[in-house]
């Protein structure tokens, strides 16, 4: 059964997003509505914050209290590469550190549509030699993000591969946009139970993120579904029920095992798209960040280590 | 004279004031603006927080890494009573608390119009008795505030003493707003 706080969070998406879409609005107005979204996360507790400059790209790093020294999540924020930021994003990515016991850094790559494709995957490998320049090894790095972050996640492993490069020791893929096209069916489908996405926003980030690059939206470089998902460290994708991406999701995580690669699908009962941002009061969200934890530890091998 | 980064915050600002100052904004779009100015307080490393239940008025602890455990500095908010919240200090609260070593408890105290006065004075008080309730001593604690939050702060202090009773150990008022009849000179010779 949905629980009371799940139906509140949905709530409060619905009010964000009514609030938004406001037609006179401009764009930096837009932003600092839906920055406001951060208030749905509760700060979690024993875990400090710094800001860094990760090879050129800004970044946030969260600390959890007694955390790993070795690993890292190298986290990408949700918005459609249009809109919020790492300070949105800080304390959702700081539970998930924190269940995992590892520290984040929180990237705030560069926004469309002042910054187009592919400013933002530069971005995110910017910030991962970045890390490899700090003496992190690759395979002790999870590469981590939501919505167009967790496409990001998964395209950096990609880039990684198709140069013969060292990879991440794991890919940690929270309700990725994978289809421009829109063409999953859940698109439709979701629409009324999705309480922050919409068709028109989804053109509109898209529109932000790609218009005038000549990249198309089927192109493998930013379609996940038509990419070659070969050769990829292990991946757990988690979406939730109500999204409008859930089709697409379900279907990332298919095609994904079906390249041969070690996948972990999870659908979070009447999860919202980004549902991570009810981290800290949602039950359904803190079950599903702690199984994250879990999962990062033993994939990046720490609970092996501590034995 | 002032430094480069101070100039840069006053131009911030000044961007600020003039798209806050579009006639067609409604207020929660204005606390909306108001809070992303948040994001130019740089995260003071070392320092962890904590929401919490201050006796019904919704708090958030700034703890600094090592800082003492017996004094603590009560700190309201900037905006006129109207915009900002703890959210949008919590940064600079937690500057302050890791300058002085005590933590700070930024208070989230309810806003005008919807709450008017006396209700930012009854919410500080609230928060101090919760303080005494949790074991503070009343000189170990710090009133403090910035701009409307510094009016607070002294106030706290006066209605402490008004009723005879103990009052907190110091007062950091920062750019405290106390005349609001607006007769302050200032206010024509340094708008520009």
């Amino acid at each position: 059964m949905t629980s009371t706080q799940a139906v509140e969070f949905a709530n409060f998406f619905a009010d964000l997003s009514q609030r938004s879409a406001n037609p006179t609005f401009d764009l930096s107005t837009i932003r600092d509505i839906v920055e406001t979204m951060h208030v749905a996360t509760k700060e979690p507790e024993g875990v400090t914050y710094a800001e860094v400059d990760a090879g050129g790209v800004e970044a946030l790093w969260c600390i959890p209290t007694g955390s790993d020294p070795l690993r890292v999540l190298l986290h990408n924020h949700m918005g459609g590469s249009v809109i919020t930021s790492m300070y949105s994003d800080r304390k959702a990515a700081a539970h998930i550190a924190k269940a995992a016991g590892i520290r984040s850094l929180v990237l705030n790559f560069r926004r469309s549509p002042e910054h187009k494709y592919p400013a933002q995957v530069e971005d995110v490998e910017t910030a991962y030699r970045w890390l490899l320049g700090h003496g992190y090894r690759p395979e002790n790095i999870a590469s981590v993000g939501h919505s167009i972050g967790g496409y990001l996640a998964v395209a950096l492993a990609q880039r990684l591969r198709d140069r013969g490069e060292a990879l991440p020791g794991a890919i940690l893929s929270i309700s990725p946009w994978c289809d421009p096209t829109m063409s999953g069916e859940s698109i439709e489908g979701n629409a009324d139970k999705d309480k922050l996405l919409s068709r028109p926003l989804l053109e509109f980030f898209r529109s932000c993120f790609l218009d005038g690059t000549g990249v198309e939206l089927t192109d493998p470089q930013v379609n996940l579904l038509n990419s070659d998902l070969s050769g990829l460290p292990p991946i757990a994708v988690y979406y939730g029920e109500d999204e409008l991406l859930a089709s697409e999701d379900a279907e990332f995580g298919r095609r994904a095992e079906g390249a041969g690669n070690e996948v972990t699908v999870t659908q979070v009962d009447a999860g919202q798209h980004s549902f991570i941002i009810g981290a800290g009061w949602v039950p359904e969200v803190d079950q599903a960040i702690a199984e994250m934890g879990v999962w990062l530890r033993s994939t990046l091998g720490l609970d092996a280590a501590a034995d | 004279m002032a430094s480069e980064q101070s100039d840069q915050l006053a131009e911030l600002n000044g961007v600020s004031r003039d798209r806050l100052s579009n006639p067609n904004l409604d207020l929660q779009t204005i606390r909306d603006m108001c809070d992303a100015l948040g994001a130019a307080g740089k995260e003071p490393e070392g320092v962890s927080y904590a929401e919490v239940d201050a006796g019904g008025v919704p708090a958030l602890w700034c703890i600094p890494a090592g800082c003492d455990d017996e004094a603590v500095v009560l700190f309201s908010h900037a905006g006129g009573t109207a915009v900002f919240s703890m959210s949008s200090d919590r940064k600079a609260a937690g500057h302050l608390a890791k300058a002085a070593g005590i933590r700070a408890l930024v208070l989230d105290y309810r806003r005008s119009p919807e709450n008017k006065f006396p209700a930012q004075q009854d919410d500080v008080e609230t928060a101090y008795r919760w303080l005494l309730a949790q074991g503070y001593r009343r000189d170990k604690i710090a009133s403090g505030g910035h701009s409307v939050g510094g009016n607070l702060a002294v106030s706290l202090a006066i209605r402490l003493r008004d009723q005879g009773l103990p009052l907190p150990g110091a007062i950091l008022a920062v750019s405290g707003w106390y005349d609001t009849e607006l007769k302050n000179p200032t206010l024509q010779t340094v708008t520009q």
